[in-house]
């Protein structure tokens, strides 16, 4: 056993323990006081990582029946959520695009197309990566162009640690990912679970259009501020990248014709995005997502044994898990008594202001845990938040869950951080002094956002 | 001949280490023996959490740690050639292996072998909270050595215990 679980579940199991031999709080019922003591436990096996994500989750379903929080029975039904069905699909989709090649193709093909300039290049990787995070998980995206940045920053030359063009490159492999990864339900896995946790709690939804339309534009503008950061801090250090793009014209002969396989996938995934755009509803989504993975196989386009190669099933349980704990602090009015505890003062503040609040907290604790947990961890709170300072659920939504996604300055954060610093390309003080300054320029983007485009389409009005 | 160890490894990245080792293998006529290793228990630990934090496939996990693996041994190798030319150039005998493993399993065998008289290594770049919590292996390599172990951290300062 690792010192980190020797340290780390005792201490979840203490306060959870704590909490649930504490003294009857006022306002609060036997049930929501062991909901908050199963949370207390998530929130500290999530935060360390002393457990998998998705065994802590496993855990909190266990104990939500044992400390008579909700029935056994409702618990699991949880799992039932169609945002848990959206998301099978869609890694389904994912697993196939990338089995066949096609991510890879596209990856190589828009990078090629950019490459004609240090600068150009550097612009390449980090829309390059967006753009495929549009449609895929991002740490899949990130996995994907890894090696391609790699042999990009070899045949440049690239010494490690010591050139400002390597450290920007591999920044905008992370940051690329990370920003495109917040424009639709597909990039990561904070929305979806935020539009499950809205779902259980109002019985609200939010289409995959609407999500669309109100964050593809900033993510699309905080690409572009990407850029600037990089290119302002690390005055590049090289001016010809002829060499990369023989290398990636090498990599493009490899690729060879467009095959088969590539034509239906893509065919089967445009048809898709084309439905989710359709369909307003997230059962809807569910639907065509499930149809988009039957038509797959149907085709042949993919098989059993590739999908368990690309989707790890973890995820699932993640969701099961978090939207269960959410339900249970909901249901029992826990989050509001927790909400009333922690951030009662929120609650006089213009709706605004509290949105503007929760963004920076979730844009801050991003860069500790996964974001996924920041969204499970927050969105209960900040729900019980809202209620009390007349904000709509659907603007906490977009206000927790978007901020949520931009971690840009620690490894452990996101996948694509973490995956971009392995390189060894840039110090882990290059990323935090920069990704602190993309994050303050990510907030007032937002802030801005909130304030001017949001309330055009009725977000947080 | 007295010998003096320095370990790499591609977390551990000092050149106040390297520099520490040069001029202790000179001032003492020693012979360096550099050794980086791969540290198969740090890659483990990332390939775990990619698992568990972002939920990476197995196929794209492997690929993905297939192509750091080739860039840090391509990395190490030029490491060791950089260190030992910077070596050579000062009248310094120098020797240089490649190892795959456990950091401190490693560093011990060598200094074992080689009977070192020292050891140079790097701390990696990390918050001190996560030493704490995670345990050190350098830490561990410093209590199991029967050499002076001197550390740096990566980042250039240096720490000589």
């Amino acid at each position: 056993m690792t010192r980190r679980r020797l340290i780390f579940i005792p201490l979840a199991l203490l306060l959870c323990a704590a909490v649930v031999l504490a003294p009857a709080q006022v306002g609060l019922t036997r049930e929501g006081q062991n909901a908050i003591a199963v949370f207390v436990l998530c929130f500290v096996l999530w935060v360390t990582n002393a457990l998998p994500l998705s065994v802590t989750s496993l855990f909190a379903l266990v104990l939500l029946p044992l400390l008579r929080v909700v029935p056994a029975a409702r618990a699991f039904s949880l799992f039932g959520s169609p945002v848990v069905f959206f998301i099978l699909g869609a890694f389904i989709l994912a697993a196939a695009l990338m089995h066949s090649g096609l991510s890879a193709r596209l990856a190589v093909l828009f990078l090629r197309r950019f490459g004609r300039s240090p600068r150009s290049l550097l612009a390449g990787v980090i829309f390059s990566g967006g753009f495929l995070a549009f449609w895929m998980p991002e740490h899949a995206v990130a996995a994907l162009l890894f090696p391609i940045v790699l042999e990009i920053a070899r045949a440049l030359g690239i010494p490690r640690l010591k050139s400002r063009y390597g450290r920007a490159l591999f920044l905008a492999l992370a940051w690329g990912a990370v920003i495109g990864g917040i424009a639709t339900f597909l990039g990561g896995a904070r929305a979806p679970l935020a539009l499950g946790i809205l779902q259980e709690h109002y019985g609200l939804t939010i289409g995959f259009l609407e999500w669309m339309t109100a964050v593809a534009p900033f993510s699309v503008v905080m690409m572009a501020a990407a850029y600037f950061v990089l290119d302002r801090v690390f005055a590049l250090d090289v001016s010809d990248v002829e060499r990369a793009r023989a290398a990636l014209d090498v990599r493009c002969t490899e690729l060879g014709p467009l095959s088969k396989r590539e034509r239906g996938v893509s065919a089967v995934a445009v048809l898709t995005i084309l439905a989710w755009i359709m369909v307003a509803t997230s059962s809807g989504m569910a639907t065509v997502s499930l149809l988009a993975a039957v038509v797959l196989f149907a085709f042949g386009l993919i098989d059993w044994r590739s999908v368990e190669d690309y989707v790890n099933w973890g995820v699932i349980l993640m969701y099961g898990g978090a939207i269960a704990i959410a339900s249970a602090l909901h249901e029992t009015g826990a989050a509001r008594f927790m909400a009333d505890a922690a951030l009662s003062r929120l609650g006089d503040l213009p709706p605004y202001a509290v949105m503007v609040t929760f963004a920076v907290v979730a844009a801050l604790l991003t860069e500790a845990i996964s974001n996924v947990a920041a969204v499970a961890l927050l969105l209960p709170i900040c729900f019980g938040v809202a209620e009390g300072a007349g904000l709509p659920p659907v603007a906490t939504v977009f206000a927790v869950a978007v901020p949520a996604g931009l971690a840009f300055a620690l490894p452990m954060g996101t996948p694509p951080n973490a995956i971009a610093y392995s390189a060894g390309y840039y110090r882990l003080r290059d990323s935090v002094a920069v990704g602190l300054l993309l994050k303050v320029v990510a907030l007032l983007l937002l802030a801005l956002l909130m304030r001017v485009y949001w309330p055009v389409l009725g977000i947080g009005s | 001949m007295k010998r003096i160890l320095l370990i790499l490894s591609p977390a551990r990245v000092s050149a106040s280490c390297i520099e520490g080792a040069l001029e202790a293998s000179e001032s003492a006529s020693a012979e360096l023996v550099v050794v980086f290793v791969l540290d198969t228990t740090v890659s483990d630990d990332f390939q775990a959490r990619l698992h568990d934090m972002g939920f990476l496939g197995e196929a794209p996990s492997s690929q993905l740690m297939a192509a750091m693996r080739e860039e840090q041994t391509r990395q190490g190798r030029e490491e060791l050639n950089r260190v030992a030319r910077l070596a050579e150039a000062r009248g310094i005998a120098v020797r240089t292996e490649f190892v795959e493993g456990e950091l401190v399993t490693c560093s011990l065998a060598a200094a074992g072998r080689e009977s070192a008289d020292a050891i140079f290594v790097a701390r990696r770049e990390r918050p001190a909270l996560s030493r704490i919590v995670g345990g050190s292996a350098v830490n561990d390599l410093r209590n199991a050595a029967r050499c002076r172990v001197l550390i740096h951290n990566a980042g250039d300062s240096q720490d000589e215990q």
